[in-house]
């Protein structure tokens, strides 16, 4: 247990917080790239290029992610230009990790399932990235524990600890970053993490789908749970004082996530004699 | 004199016409899936030992009993066939976490070399293929057979044991609770073709 506590939590979380807390400019497109990356090689090392395992491909992803963002916060930030890094960002994410499944798909399954998963992801970086940009503080980093956290159980009860893990890895930065938001409530997503998060938990979301026992119906929800916020932005809900309104959007995330972990985790909290299996 | 031109005369024509006969084939058997055992071991907490075993095998041995060198043994086991009597463990078995059968459907091994080891027994060295991951190994395969089925056939029987490091082929996840060595137990049975 001391090595998935320290360096599947802890690290990502100090690395994370760390970086959250630097007033830097470069600092906060760094802070979930880092800590990826510096969990999942401290977890089961460098995965090598091109990386055997589709999900040796993460850490990959969360470095492209890094470039998007350095790339967007120095100099794209006012420009159209802007949105390019992070579209091709979605592409790699999604192309990546479906290479073993293009060895079985049809070339117009493959066009269809990589279209789809492209464009939802890039759709899911867009609502992200308009949260970030409208709500510094906590509101983000609370709502992106939330989701992580439960994308990450999800993924644990449905036969991965390994993509539970990497799921951890987000969930302890995205912890950090609302820690730190209590000390430091003008920290901003946007311009870098809020991006980076969709294409983690996006690409994770489609190995727990293609490559474990993930259902369609809560990977959908969690893919979905995040769109939950632009419903903090109607009238009422949007005037809230800082803290309520973050603990309002984390609540409108949880209501999708809690429910797609249930789905999930049904057949391990009810197992019928024959699916008991306490590992 | 002209006996000794006749013998040599027909020594050299049977050196032709038995030079000119193929040489014998090594014996083809395909491995029946129903009779073929692929079975595994591994400690569970340091505790006890859990057993598995990957149904349905499948491949081809060649075998030539007077030139060992000339036989070859292929096997092909399939991830998603992995059964330990739990659905749940089985299911966390195939995920991505151990044998990850939706990205590296089949587990292989092909020989290289095939070497008399006893009377009868053979020291086969070959490629192992786990999770994409290639490594050399060698098995030694203790020999039944060939014998006669009932109906006809003509079988043969192979069983042997070697072990791997999981961890070596990048199945890494667990290895405190679920242990690193896993013995494996083959157990073939082959129909000659």
């Amino acid at each position: 247990m001391f090595e998935p506590v320290v360096f599947g939590i802890a690290l990502p979380a100090l690395a994370g917080g760390a970086l959250w807390m630097m007033r830097a400019r470069v600092a906060a497109p760094l802070a979930l790239p880092v800590a990826c990356i510096a969990g999942s090689i401290a977890l089961w090392g460098w995965p090598g290029f091109p990386p055997l395992l589709a999900e040796g491909w993460l850490p990959f992803i969360a470095a492209a992610a890094l470039v998007a963002g350095l790339l967007d916060r120095l100099w794209l930030s006012e420009s159209r230009a802007r949105l390019l890094p992070w579209i091709l960002l979605a592409a790699f994410s999604v192309g990546s990790v479906l290479g073993a499944r293009r060895k079985v798909w049809s070339p117009g399954e493959s066009v269809a399932w990589h279209g789809a998963l492209v464009l939802g992801l890039a759709a899911l970086q867009a609502s992200l990235e308009r949260i970030a940009l409208r709500r510094p503080g906590a509101s983000l980093p609370l709502a992106g524990f939330i989701w992580s956290a439960g994308t990450a159980g999800a993924l644990a009860v449905t036969g991965s600890l390994k993509y539970a893990q990497l799921g951890g890895l987000s969930a302890a930065a995205l912890g950090a970053a609302a820690t730190v938001a209590w000390i430091k409530p003008g920290l901003r997503l946007a311009h870098g993490p809020a991006a980076t998060l969709a294409a983690w938990n996006g690409a994770l979301l489609v190995l727990g789908y293609f490559y474990s026992d993930l259902p369609a119906l809560p990977a959908v929800l969690l893919a979905a749970a995040p769109f939950s916020l632009l419903i903090g932005e109607a009238g009422v809900l949007a005037d809230r004082r800082p803290w309520a309104g973050a603990l309002v959007r984390a609540l409108l995330v949880a209501v999708p996530v809690g429910t797609a972990f249930l789905i999930a985790a049904w057949p391990t909290l009810f197992p019928t004699p024959g699916q008991k299996y306490p590992y | 004199m002209r006996k000794e031109a006749a013998v040599k005369i027909l020594v050299a024509s049977l050196a032709v016409v038995l030079g000119s006969l193929p040489a014998r084939a090594a014996d083809k058997y395909e491995l029946d899936s129903v009779h073929c055992f692929a079975a595994f071991k591994i400690k569970h907490m340091n505790i006890g030992t859990t057993w598995g075993r990957i149904n349905n095998p499948a491949g081809t041995i060649l075998l030539d009993d007077a030139d060992p060198s000339k036989s070859s043994v292929s096997v092909e086991l399939r991830a998603e066939n992995v059964d330990t009597a739990n659905e749940k463990r089985d299911q966390h078995l195939k995920g991505p976490d151990f044998f990850n059968a939706k990205q590296f459907p089949t587990i292989t091994f092909k020989s290289k070399s095939v070497k008399k080891s006893g009377d009868a027994a053979f020291a086969v060295t070959g490629e192992f293929t786990l999770l994409g991951v290639t490594k050399e190994i060698t098995v030694t395969l203790a020999r039944t057979g060939p014998a006669k089925d009932p109906f006809g056939g003509t079988r043969v029987g192979f069983d042997g044991t070697f072990t791997i490091r999981r961890s070596e082929y990048g199945m890494k996840q667990m290895l405190e609770a679920i242990g690193d060595e896993v013995e494996i137990h083959l157990a073939f049975e082959g129909v000659k073709k």
